[in-house]
Formats: C-alpha cells, sequence, structure tokens
C-alpha cells in the first residue's frame, strides 16, 4: 500500500522544485495543479538515463535522477521564461506557504485512502503491459524499444517507481488523476465565470459542471482504469486550459505576480509545453495527438503577434524530454521496424516533422501578406480546421473501406455501445448551440473550446481510421481515446452557462 | 450575449441538454455491486472494479476466463512466486526448451505453450535460460518439501519451493498438472544433480 500512497506525493514534490521559476507567475492555484502531472515525467527521464548507465530503479538512483529532471525543467523554464522581477514581501504573501501543505496534505490524504480502498478496474493492458514492463523497467532501467513502441515510456516508468516504493501493483495514483481533473475544470470555470457573473453564481456553475463531469459513467470508470486515458486526459486539459490564460488572460481569481504580461505569456506557455510532452510520452500514439494543443497555439499566437519567444518556449517545453527519451532509444536500438503500434521510423518523422512546422511559424512574420491575413481574429484557426479538414479527406480516401468500417464503429461507440450514455449527444447539442448562436460563438472562450475539439476528432479519426477499423465495444481504442476530451466538454458547458447566464442576467432590453 | 430574449431561450435549450445527461443517473448503481456489463444499453458497461490492492497475484483471480490466457495468468503466478521467495528479483531461471514438457509428454500434443515467454522475460529481467531437460519431479522428492514445510501455492496451479535465494528452476509432477519453481540447489537440474 505504502508505495501507492507514496508515489503521487514524491511525483508532487518533484513538479514543486521543477517549476519554481513560473511559480509566481502563474499563482499558487495553477502551480500546485501542475506539479504532479510535472512530477510524474520524472521518473520517464530517469527509466531513460537508467537504460544508458544500466542502473534500476532504487532509491539513491532515484533521489539523484528526480533532482537532475528538476533542475533540467527548471532551468529550461528560467532561460525560456526569465525571472519574476520586482518580487517584494507583499508578494511572497501572495505565494503563501500554507498552499504547500495544504496541496500536499490534499494528495498525501487522497492517496492513502485511495490506497486503502484497494479499488481498481484492470484489464489486460493495465497487467500484462502496463504492470509487467514497469516490473522489467524496476529490476533493469532498460528503457527498450518494445517499451517505447507498444506503451511508450511514462506510465511503465511510474509503475517502475511505484514498485520500487513497495507496492506490486500500482492503482491509487489514476483516481488521484482524476481528482486533479476535476480541480482543473472547477477552477477554470470558476475563473471564466466571475466576470460575468459573479463569485456566487460562479462557484455555483462551477461545482454543478464537475459534479455532473463526475456522475458520468466514463469518468467514474476512468477514475479507476490503469491505463492512459485519464492521464492523457488531464495532460491534455492542462496544455488548453494553460493556452487559454497565456492568450485570453483571466479577469478575475487569481493572485500572481508578473509585472511583465509577456513574461506571465511565457510562463502559461511553459506550463502547456510541460502538458504536451506529457500528452505525447503518456501514449505510443501521443505525438499524433500533440498536434491538437499544438495547432491551437499557433491559431492563438499568430493574433497575438507573432513573438518568436514563446513560439521558442512552447516547442522546447513540448519536445525536450520526448527528445531525450526517443533519441536515446533511437540511439540505442536504431529506428526499431518491426515492433508494433509505434515504430522508430514513425517517431523520426513526426519529430522531424514538428520541427519543421516549429521553423516555418519562425518565418511567418517575414510573409507580411499571409502573416497579415493570419493575424486577423479567427483566419488562423480557419486554416487549421480546414487543413484538418483536407487531411482527413486524403485519409479516407487512402484507406476508403476500412475508414468506413471505422467510421462506423467509432459513432457505435460514441452513441451506443461505448457505455457513454447520452454524454456524447448532449455534446454534440453543445456544441450545436455554440455554433447557432451568435453570441456563443463569437466568444472568445467557446471558440477556444470548439476548435480543439474539432481538431481532436479530426486527428483521432485519421488515427484511427488509418490504423485500425477497431470494434463496437466499450473497450474499443478509439472509443477509450475519445474519453480524453470529455474534460473539455464540460469546460465548453461552464463557458457555454457562463455567457447565457450573463445575457439572461443583463438589463431587459 | 446581449439580447436578453435570445439568451432566456438558449438557457432553456441548455436545460434540456443538461436534463437528458442527468436522466441517465436514472439507471446509475454502484459499479462494485453489479456487472451489467452484457447488456449494450446498462449505465455501466465496464468490468466491475475490484478490491485487489497493492497485489498484482490478486488481480489474476479477477481476469476474464479465457483458455487462451491462462499461460499468460500462469507466468506471472510463476515469476511472482520466484521474485516473492527471492527477495523481489530472480537471479537465474531455468525453463525447459519445450516449454510444452511442463503439461505433457508429448509436445507435438499441445497447442498453446503452457507459459508465456515474454512475460517470463519480464518477470525474471531476461535471466530465464531454457535448457534441454526432463522437468518432471519424483513423488518422494515433493513428499520430502511437503514433510520439511517448504512448499507454498500461488494461483493458477503453481507451487513455490522456498529457498531459492533467487536462482530456480522451473518443474512439474509425475501428473504434469502443477508447475514446481524448485530452488537451484533443490532441483535434480542445478545443485542436486
Amino acid at each position: 500500500m505504502i508505495g501507492n500512497a507514496l508515489l503521487p506525493l514524491v511525483s508532487l514534490a518533484v513538479g514543486w522544485l521543477a517549476l519554481l521559476p513560473v511559480r509566481r507567475m502563474v499563482g499558487p492555484v495553477a502551480y500546485h495543479m501542475a506539479a504532479l502531472p510535472v512530477g510524474l515525467m520524472g521518473w520517464t527521464w530517469m527509466s531513460a538515463w537508467g537504460g544508458v548507465f544500466g542502473l534500476g530503479f532504487s532509491w539513491p538512483y532515484a533521489v539523484a535522477a528526480q533532482l537532475s529532471f528538476a533542475a533540467f525543467i527548471a532551468a529550461m523554464l528560467f532561460v525560456l521564461v526569465g525571472r519574476a522581477e520586482g518580487t517584494t514581501a507583499q508578494d511572497t504573501r501572495r505565494f503563501p506557504a500554507w498552499t504547500y501543505i495544504a496541496a500536499g496534505g490534499l494528495i498525501a490524504g487522497f492517496g492513502v485512502l485511495l490506497a486503502r480502498s484497494g479499488l481498481s478496474l484492470f484489464t489486460a493492458d493495465s497487467w500484462a503491459d502496463y504492470e509487467l514492463m514497469g516490473l522489467w523497467l524496476h529490476d533493469t532501467g532498460d528503457l527498450t524499444a518494445e517499451i517505447v513502441a507498444i506503451r511508450n515510456a511514462l506510465i511503465p516508468s511510474f509503475h517502475a517507481a511505484a514498485r520500487m516504493m513497495g507496492s506490486d501493483w500500482t492503482y491509487a495514483i489514476y483516481p488521484v488523476l482524476s481528482l486533479i481533473v476535476c480541480a482543473l475544470v472547477l477552477d477554470e470555470v470558476y475563473v471564466r465565470a466571475v466576470p460575468r457573473i459573479g463569485r456566487a453564481w460562479a462557484g455555483t456553475l462551477a461545482i454543478a459542471v464537475v459534479a455532473l463531469m463526475a456522475s458520468t459513467a466514463p469518468f467514474l470508470m476512468q477514475s479507476l482504469y490503469v491505463h492512459s486515458h485519464m492521464l492523457s486526459a488531464l495532460y491534455l486539459t492542462i496544455s488548453l486550459i494553460a493556452l487559454g490564460r497565456a492568450y485570453i488572460p483571466a479577469e478575475a481569481g487569481y493572485r500572481t505576480h508578473a509585472p511583465d504580461a509577456s513574461k506571465a505569456r511565457r510562463a502559461w506557455v511553459g506550463i502547456a509545453g510541460l502538458a504536451i510532452c506529457g500528452l505525447i510520452l503518456a501514449r505510443p500514439d501521443g505525438l499524433a495527438y500533440a498536434v491538437v494543443p499544438l495547432v491551437l497555439f499557433f491559431t492563438l499566437w499568430a493574433p497575438g503577434g507573432y513573438s518568436l519567444r514563446p513560439l521558442v518556449t512552447i516547442f522546447a517545453t513540448s519536445f525536450a524530454l520526448p527528445g531525450v527519451v526517443f533519441g536515446l532509444t533511437i540511439a540505442r536500438y536504431g529506428l526499431w521496424v518491426q515492433a508494433e503500434k509505434l515504430n522508430g521510423i514513425q517517431v523520426a518523422v513526426l519529430l522531424i516533422g514538428y520541427a519543421l512546422a516549429a521553423l516555418v511559424f519562425s518565418q511567418l512574420p517575414r510573409w507580411r501578406g499571409a502573416a497579415a491575413w493570419l493575424a486577423e481574429e479567427d483566419n488562423a484557426a480557419r486554416l487549421a480546421l480546414s487543413g484538418a479538414a483536407l487531411a482527413f479527406g486524403v485519409a479516407t480516401v487512402l484507406a476508403r473501406e476500412d475508414f468506413g468500417q471505422a467510421m462506423g464503429n467509432m459513432v457505435r461507440n460514441l452513441i451506443h455501445r461505448g457505455g457513454y450514455n447520452s454524454l456524447w449527444v448532449f455534446a454534440a447539442g453543445l456544441v450545436v448551440l455554440a455554433l447557432v448562436t451568435s453570441g456563443l460563438r463569437r466568444d472568445r472562450m467557446v471558440r477556444h473550446a470548439l476548435v480543439p475539439l474539432a481538431l481532436f476528432f479530426i486527428t483521432a479519426s485519421i488515427v484511427h481510421g488509418l490504423t485500425h477499423v477497431g470494434r463496437a465495444s466499450w473497450d474499443d481504442s478509439f472509443s477509450r481515446v475519445s474519453f480524453h476530451v470529455v474534460p473539455l466538454v464540460f469546460l465548453l458547458l461552464g463557458y457555454v452557462a457562463a455567457v447565457v447566464l450573463e445575457g439572461v442576467r443583463s438589463p431587459r432590453q | 450575449m446581449r439580447d436578453r430574449r435570445t439568451a432566456i431561450v438558449t438557457l432553456v435549450l441548455l436545460c434540456a441538454l443538461v436534463l437528458l445527461l442527468v436522466s441517465d443517473l436514472r439507471n446509475a448503481h454502484l459499479p462494485t455491486e453489479s456487472d451489467a456489463g452484457d447488456s449494450p444499453s446498462a449505465w455501466w458497461v465496464f468490468y466491475t472494479p475490484e478490491r485487489v490492492g497493492s497485489d498484482l497475484l490478486a488481480v489474476l483471480s479477477h481476469l476474464p476466463d479465457k483458455e487462451g490466457w491462462h499461460p499468460q495468468y500462469r507466468t506471472v503466478s510463476v515469476g511472482e512466486a520466484a521474485r516473492r521467495d527471492g527477495g523481489g528479483s530472480v537471479k537465474e531461471m531455468i525453463a525447459p526448451e519445450q516449454l510444452e514438457l511442463l503439461v505433457s509428454e508429448n509436445p507435438l500434443a499441445v497447442s498453446i505453450e503452457p507459459l508465456f515467454r515474454d512475460h517470463l522475460e519480464r518477470l525474471t529481467a531476461a535471466t530465464v535460460r531454457y535448457v534441454s531437460y526432463d522437468p518432471v519431479l519424483d513423488d518422494a522428492s515433493i513428499a520430502q518439501w511437503r514433510t520439511d514445510g517448504l512448499l507454498t501455492e500461488y494461483p493458477r496451479s503453481v507451487v513455490l519451493v522456498a529457498g531459492g535465494e533467487g536462482r530456480y528452476v522451473l518443474h512439474t509432477d509425475p501428473a504434469r498438472e502443477i508447475v514446481y519453481v524448485v530452488p537451484y540447489s533443490l532441483s535434480p537440474e542445478g545443485g542436486a544433480r
């Protein structure tokens, strides 16, 4: 039990250290919520280097690896974001020490409670892959190409850590992740709603939205399921919220210290990039899904003035750790080709593709006509969605028969067989409502949720349509992957409800 | 949203959508209480969460009873037995080159290998060595170990003979029904030869 209770707490502490340079700029709430997901990635750093040095998981190596990981991330953030200058005694009070005790106490208490409950939900992937790969990593420290190919590095690595801490079965971390997802949605809906409808209504709305999300069967299931889905949903949610905070600043709810607005923006972009890094390492198809937050960044960055530093920040924070993990794996095993799911050539092609995209983005301001057009509101988003739709069209032509079958299974799972009950019918209704009501369609936060939702489903359809047709069942891959945007659906509900309630409460016209 | 009338109509539609989602809860139940997964229209179609704690072996007892998967379950049981006896890791494990000999005199009559080689590699940190030998133990040795209190039963017809200190040889009983994880020093293939 101790390993299950200890894993979240140690990861939280590592995340605290790694995020120190930006803590005042993003404020205590965001800092503490992002700490554990960032700290979890430290175990990947440990297993990546463990293979090079031939070190299995042990406490002395864990301390050295986690401290070096925290220093690596902190140094990167320090260089890319800069210091929060002019810190005064008042600013120190704005980041009180008791928040550490509160966050640590909450994670420790929840971790112990969940570990004591002993409750988990599992399939063959859980025990045969995640747990046994974790066991292998624990014994040998050898992050093999097979592990990276089949499950990627992150989850087997923290399963190895839990085993090092005395657990034979890692499960309590998953409901802790779902608790953080709930906290993120609660905070985001509240913060965005306060300027519109006041604190009392915003608080009520935020609690109602989270209660609704947490009461759905798929959310409850994924909270206990030993798999990659709650983790991916968490990283995707953090990245989308942080990008929103960077380019559509919240007007309430924060006690932050960032005298320089561009530094605050880079701090949020840095958090978003680290979340994208987690998204990449959480699953073998993570590299494909990273396109969703990165394209969203592009749609915000272009109208935001083409500043080079946020561009460097997002790509550096997103790809530094995956660069180490994939780079070391390729250096040790070559461009592995025979393994299933993710092969070395795909990794190399995707990494080169993202590097080229960064290069093209950085050169955009030189092409004045195109840059001016993209900088106009919505044009970047229109271009991105059109490009995604075009890619979808090309994919359907490439695999016409499989694609049709895959689409059929996807729809069946979303509305009937996937265990979602009415969730996707509700989500579709919400999207239609947001699109047909001009007051909602024009709202920046509503658009901020709609664009990644569309991008995600187009990406997921391409990935699954081209690779496997799936089956009509809850444990179909696409059906489970769809869960990654469930928190985003409820964020959209929160944004829409805040706009509508503001309209209802406004003076009669 | 500046038009109050539009806002009210939108609010009504939004409430209707939320009611649709809330109406799912009419069929809700504690997921631990029943498994309604057979019906695609059930509220909970997923597997039932289980109280297994921090024990991988406890997970095995809740897995689907699929014949093709039994070798995988048994391999985890073999690996965990050796790991627990060896203080958390396996220094060396010797297994018959023809794993089928663990369950049949005639390897050609066995369609699925009784142990899953991939899992055996992961559980033993690739210290498993496949050697050509007849893995059958004699009844007298088993009886002696039982008398000495060395035998511990593990799930999926696996028995550990204690005292291996990380080095083991896989054997079976004369009926080839139980896999014995035998310390190297006690095995006819190891130190006891």
